[in-house]
């Protein structure tokens, strides 16, 4: 089979279209995770021993189970219970819970560099627990971070193909659109690949950039 | 008018203050009366219970049992019913903030600058005016010799002066009474004057109200109005400096003091 090339260009519209959806939802869903990892982190070092013990469950819980899974429960479930999102949303959705599980712990890695003595000066000066959070140990903690948490989300960014299974028509999707009408998969699939590896690229040479400039601190 | 002759709350009042980690005493049922005013230096070994009777003054620890009042007001707790029962962090920090507390590992914020860190309480708890708490920090870090060294971050400082901005940082928020936690302990040996000059100063020109665990003897003999010696969780003797340090009437604080002062001060 021969690779055709005017076809790949004639498509090329189409798969950046996708690729606009797939970037999109890699955003929203790293917005997502960001915050929730970072909630999920800061109630793991809550006061009440079963707040704690209920956020590690629930990390535990979704990094243990496929990414898929948990899209197809908030697709095909979820709705059963009356709760039905736009499909999009509950793409994003999936991704930033996914996501949001395993940031927490980088989160949590960082929180808890920290050190000790930091807590107990702000302690001391009568600083109430939110403001210690805000103002003393997280622009501590977060700049180290920085880099892992860019990692996750290109990790992210690799893993959005899965929305393609609920009709997301990211750059996935929007390629296998195109193979089921014209019955070609060679063209439409090597370019989602090399657009993935061009973006992913990218994204590592940023956080490489990142890296450097918060390891200088 | 009050009465003249109902004497003012004392600055804490302890009782059966109890704190042990797992089968380990460190503190054991203390009592504890601290006027206003007064100085007090905590000399004892490592282990005796110094400084974990700072922190559970300064709410860092939890007690197991008794109660400690400061200027009249229960810490951490409440009476309710005849007795007393764990206060609001609300409550709690109300009280607490009669206190500060200077740390041997100073414990400046690193990502701020020595004002900054001097500043950062008066403005967000206390919503103290920008202008005011710079000028108030500025006249502190003054006090402790740093005003040059304002907009340094305590990674460029020295220990002796990140000590300082620490003691200038606890007393921006104005406590009635300040905790010193063995605040040389991690100098060179060089620059453990000019933090104990601070302290003298402070002393000489404030009425605050001090508790110092400090292993340097000559200083908790000078700067201080009463010496406590510790052992074991509980206080052996306390009396006057001149006393512990020239004729102590028990023999366990005489000991101690031999094995540390040898050939004396």
């Amino acid at each position: 089979m021969n690779f055709d090339l005017t076809y790949l260009l004639q498509i090329a519209p189409l798969l950046l279209k996708g690729a606009v959806v797939t970037v999109q939802a890699t955003v929203l869903g790293t917005l997502l995770a960001a915050v929730l990892g970072l909630l999920l982190a800061i109630l793991n070092r809550s006061r009440l021993r079963i707040v704690r013990y209920a956020t590690t469950a629930v990390v535990l819980f979704i990094r243990n189970t496929p990414l898929l899974i948990q899209l197809f429960f908030l697709f095909y479930i979820l709705p059963q219970f009356g709760i039905a999102l736009p499909t999009y949303l509950t793409g994003v959705i999936a991704l930033g819970i996914h996501y949001a599980a395993y940031m927490s712990e980088v989160y949590r890695a960082g929180i808890t560099a920290v050190p000790r003595g930091q807590w107990e000066a702000a302690h001391a000066l009568n600083m109430p627990r939110a403001l210690v959070w805000r103002r003393i140990i997280l622009p501590q903690a977060l700049p180290p971070i920085i880099p892992p948490l860019g990692n996750y989300a290109i990790a992210m960014f690799k893993d959005t193909p899965v929305l393609a299974t609920i009709g997301i028509l990211e750059m996935l999707g929007v390629a296998l659109a195109e193979a089921n009408r014209s019955y070609r998969y060679y063209e439409p699939l090597t370019m989602v690949g090399i657009l993935f590896l061009i973006f992913s690229l990218f994204s590592a040479v940023a956080v490489r950039l990142l890296e450097k400039r918060y390891a200088a601190r | 008018m009050l009465p003249a002759n109902i004497p003012p709350s004392p600055a804490l009042r302890l009782r059966g203050v109890s704190k042990a980690f797992g089968s380990l005493t460190i503190l054991d049922k203390l009592d504890l009366d601290v006027a206003p005013g007064e100085r007090i230096s905590i000399i004892g070994r490592s282990g005796s219970g110094k400084t974990t009777l700072l922190r559970v003054l300064m709410t860092l620890e939890k007690l197991d049992a008794g109660s400690i009042e400061v200027f009249g007001r229960y810490l951490g707790q409440r009476p309710e019913g005849g007795r007393l029962v764990p206060a609001t962090p609300e409550e709690t920090r109300a009280v607490r903030g009669d206190i500060g507390m200077v740390f041997q590992q100073f414990n400046l914020f690193p990502h701020r600058t020595a004002i900054e860190n001097v500043i950062e309480a008066p403005i967000h708890v206390k919503k103290m005016g920008s202008k005011e708490a710079r000028d108030m920090g500025m006249a502190l870090l003054c006090t402790v010799g740093l005003a040059d060294k304002a907009d340094h971050y305590p990674r460029q400082l020295s220990g002796g002066q990140q000590q300082r901005v620490a003691i200038a940082r606890a007393l921006a928020m104005q406590p009635r009474i300040i905790l010193f936690d063995e605040v040389t302990s991690a100098l060179d040996p060089e620059r453990v004057d000019e933090v104990l000059s601070v302290i003298q100063g402070l002393a000489q020109e404030s009425t605050i109200t001090m508790l110092i665990v400090t292993h340097e003897m000559r200083f908790a003999r000078d700067v201080a109005t009463r010496t406590i010696f510790m052992e074991e969780g509980l206080i052996v003797e306390d009396d006057a400096p001149a006393v512990i340090f020239g004729k102590p009437n028990k023999a366990r604080t005489q000991s101690f003091l031999q094995s540390v002062l040898g050939r004396g001060l």
